[in-house]
């Protein structure tokens, strides 16, 4: 047997799992966003509609409200996400007794179930009992507890916390493996060539991490898009501002809409429209870091 | 071998987790039409009914009955599946099932608020013409429970245990003020200020369900029917004066500032510290109030339990609640299902889950029998309360409708919202769905 055909055989077992589980699944959703499949609606029947859910989707004023949630959501998430996990790996890195003690930090909230963050979050805020306000009103910052979660501007910032705080721990994760691979004696060399320690991260270490930065960047920004588990258990997307939820996602329009209203036509719809968002930026994301080579 | 470019890795990389989500939900509804062949139980063959229903039903209770039928029916054996903690939970897996149209359950527990939407979807087997003079036969249950399971005319499940919204209040704090129990919400209102003002500290004057939850939907309807109102016109005087009610009840403290969070449980553990002169609830609290609870009671012995007020001389209504037994579309022994929930609707097994369980029976006669009313003596004044309490909308779209109602609801109660907006947006939402 030649090399090429053992690696073929040996490649043959993912490939047919990713056959199964992703990819059939992936096309018959598309192939089901073509018809109207509205099960609490069964005299419409399951007529062939082509792009029509596409085209319902520009005037969907929830989908257009979703897609404005997740995107803001996503911007500022990925971005927090990045500002403390790089310092916070920076620190789990550096020599220090210490050291220990901020990479099981860095372990904890990335090993939680993102649910049970979600509700931990949800009591730490809670409008009567919540820690935060118990806090506020302790140290006279507020005279009556802050309604944070049936607030929507507060509530879009409880979720922002929530989730950076989950998501930096996984930056943090990916920047230290980054960190460890990078030798020590390039730091050293600069260290002689009269670099200063700032001067140092920036023109050293920083274009070292790159690579590793760009991978956890990607990831980050999939999930972000993709966000459904923290704000559907945080939130349930709401409260409601005019007729729609101030932290409703893509991710929670698609579950109602497919899993609680049963239209699997337009929800199949609405999940292609999520898949194509997510490429679309990771594609042009490719691009931009190939166009840098 | 062609190596691959570690930046064509990360694009694949990302393809496939990308793709991981449209592996969700969508595909089940293209899952394999295996249509269920329709065997009818013989009488010498032996066939097993596989019945989901969820923890919070208590399966224990059910159990013995299933054993005794059993006995009565050697060749129909009843195995139970359990699974989710929460209505929505246990939806989220009926609905994965039926949409694949799996035929391994028989019969499932539904949430009162489901059979029209099981209808619709064609998951729920019509029970008419399994059950003779199928008319004469429902009237010996409460209408209401009758009218949740009922879709244009035909009977999509029969009501398991029936459940209400009531008016719980403090005994003791009526007396010690010499208060009558509310009969209109400006009876309560005067009462609660009075008696709240005296007693001070954090005493709660009247205590709803604001949260984005079915006992908002409940609490709204509730009090758009006292003042004369239906979920067809919300956006009226009638609504303006029911939802006006609950949001001024949080302005003017009769109603904690927090109402906007407070779900069902939270205002049954607040009532049950003692926190609250009266609250809206379901009758499972009336257990745990009285003891039976994970939770100390410091209101045992001093709860009563009424039905609600309402708004002038209008008729007091509430919401119908508890779960619905339906039989599977796809199941293969229909016939032996029905006959299974026949039984379980039955006088006597209805009397034994009321005894038993505490569990509303869903036939009238059995709130004066002697041994139901021995062992919940409050069933009594429960009866007017639960004989003319009201289906919520029985749609299809229900789902939809509820988000809708209660969304607004929770939005007016925060003060996000006017009670005008609210009453528009739910307007302007609803009248496509209930047309």
């Amino acid at each position: 047997m030649g090399e090429e055909t053992l690696a073929l055989f040996l490649l043959l077992p993912a490939a047919l799992i990713f056959g199964a589980v992703m990819l059939y699944p992936m096309l018959t959703t598309i192939y089901n966003s073509l018809f109207v499949n509205s099960l609490t609606e069964p005299y419409l029947g399951t007529p062939f509609v082509g792009l029509k859910h596409y085209a319902d989707m520009l005037h969907d004023a929830r989908f257009l409200n979703a897609l404005k949630n997740t995107l803001l959501y996503g911007t500022i998430t990925v971005a927090g996400s990045f500002l403390i996990g790089v310092p916070m790996a920076l620190v789990a890195h550096a020599e220090s007794r210490l050291r220990w003690l901020a990479r099981v930090a860095m372990l904890l909230p990335w090993a939680m179930p993102p649910v049970i963050s979600a509700l931990i979050f949800q009591w730490l805020f809670n409008g009567q009992y919540g820690v935060m306000n118990d806090l506020l009103v302790r140290l006279h910052l507020t005279r009556n507890p802050v309604a944070f979660l049936t607030n929507p501007l507060l509530a879009g910032l409880v979720l922002v916390i929530t989730v950076i705080w989950k998501t930096s721990s996984f930056v943090a994760l990916i920047a230290l493996g980054g960190l460890q691979g990078i030798p020590q004696e390039l730091t050293e060399a600069a260290e002689v060539d009269g670099a200063s320690r700032l001067q140092g991260f920036w023109r050293v270490t920083l274009p070292l991490l790159g690579p590793a930065l760009a991978v956890a960047f990607i990831f980050r920004v999939i999930s972000a898009i993709q966000v459904f588990d923290i704000p559907y258990a945080l939130t349930g997307g709401g409260p409601s501002v005019g007729q729609y939820g101030a932290t409703e996602t893509l991710g929670i329009y698609i579950y109602r809409t497919t899993l609680e209203f049963l239209d699997f036509g337009y929800g199949a719809a609405l999940s292609v429209a999520l898949f194509a968002v997510s490429l679309a930026v990771t594609a042009l994301y490719v691009r931009f870091v190939r166009g840098g080579e | 071998m062609k190596k691959i470019a570690p930046k064509k890795a990360v694009l694949l990389g990302s393809l496939l987790i990308t793709a991981g989500l449209l592996a969700a939900g969508p595909a089940l509804a293209q899952a394999t039409q295996s249509q269920a062949t329709q065997s009818q139980a013989g009488s010498s063959k032996v066939v097993t009914l596989t019945v989901f229903m969820g923890s919070q039903q208590r399966p224990e209770i059910f159990q013995p009955l299933f054993d005794k039928f059993t006995k009565q029916n050697p060749n129909i054996r009843v195995k139970i599946e359990q699974g989710g903690a929460t209505s929505e939970a246990q939806n989220q897996y009926l609905t994965t099932v039926l949409a694949a149209r799996d035929p391994s359950l028989d019969i499932f527990l539904i949430d009162v608020v489901r059979p029209a939407t099981f209808a619709a979807a064609g998951w729920a087997e019509p029970l008419d013409s399994y059950i003779p003079s199928k008319d004469q036969y429902v009237r010996a249950f409460l209408p209401g429970t009758i009218a949740s399971a009922t879709v244009n005319g035909k009977l999509y499940a029969l009501p398991a245990f029936t459940d209400a919204q009531f008016l719980y209040y403090r005994r003791d704090l009526l007396a010690k003020y010499n208060a009558s129990v509310p009969r209109t919400w400006d009876e309560l209102t005067q009462t609660a200020a009075r008696i709240t003002k005296a007693e001070g500290g954090n005493l709660q004057g009247l205590n709803f369900q604001g949260a984005p939850i079915e006992g908002a939907v409940c609490n709204f309807l509730e009090l758009l029917w006292s003042a004369g109102g239906n979920v067809n016109e919300v956006d009226s005087a009638q609504g303006q004066q029911g939802l006006g009610f609950l949001v001024n009840a949080v302005k003017t403290k009769l109603s904690p500032a927090s109402s906007a969070e407070m779900k069902t449980d939270d205002s049954r553990q607040q009532f049950q510290a003692g926190n609250v002169l009266f609250g809206m609830n379901w009758s499972y609290a009336w257990a745990h109030f009285q003891g039976k609870s994970p939770d100390p009671t410091k209101v045992k012995g001093n709860v009563g339990v009424a039905k609600l007020p309402v708004f002038a001389k209008n008729s007091s209504s509430t919401c119908v609640g508890g779960w619905q037994w339906g039989v599977s579309s796809f199941g293969r022994n229909k016939a032996a299902s029905v006959k299974l929930l026949q039984f379980m609707v039955s006088a006597d097994a209805q009397r034994e889950i009321a005894v038993k369980g505490a569990y509303l029976p869903v036939r009238r006669a059995l709130y004066n029998d002697a041994a139901v009313v021995e062992a919940n003596p409050h069933f009594k004044t429960l009866f007017t309360a639960v004989s003319s309490a009201r289906s919520r909308p029985v749609t299809p779209a229900y789902p939809r409708v509820s988000e809708i109602i209660r969304s607004n609801v929770s939005a007016a109660v925060s003060g996000n919202k006017t009670v005008d907006a609210a009453l528009k947006d739910m307007q302007q939402g609803l009248a496509p769905l209930l047309k």
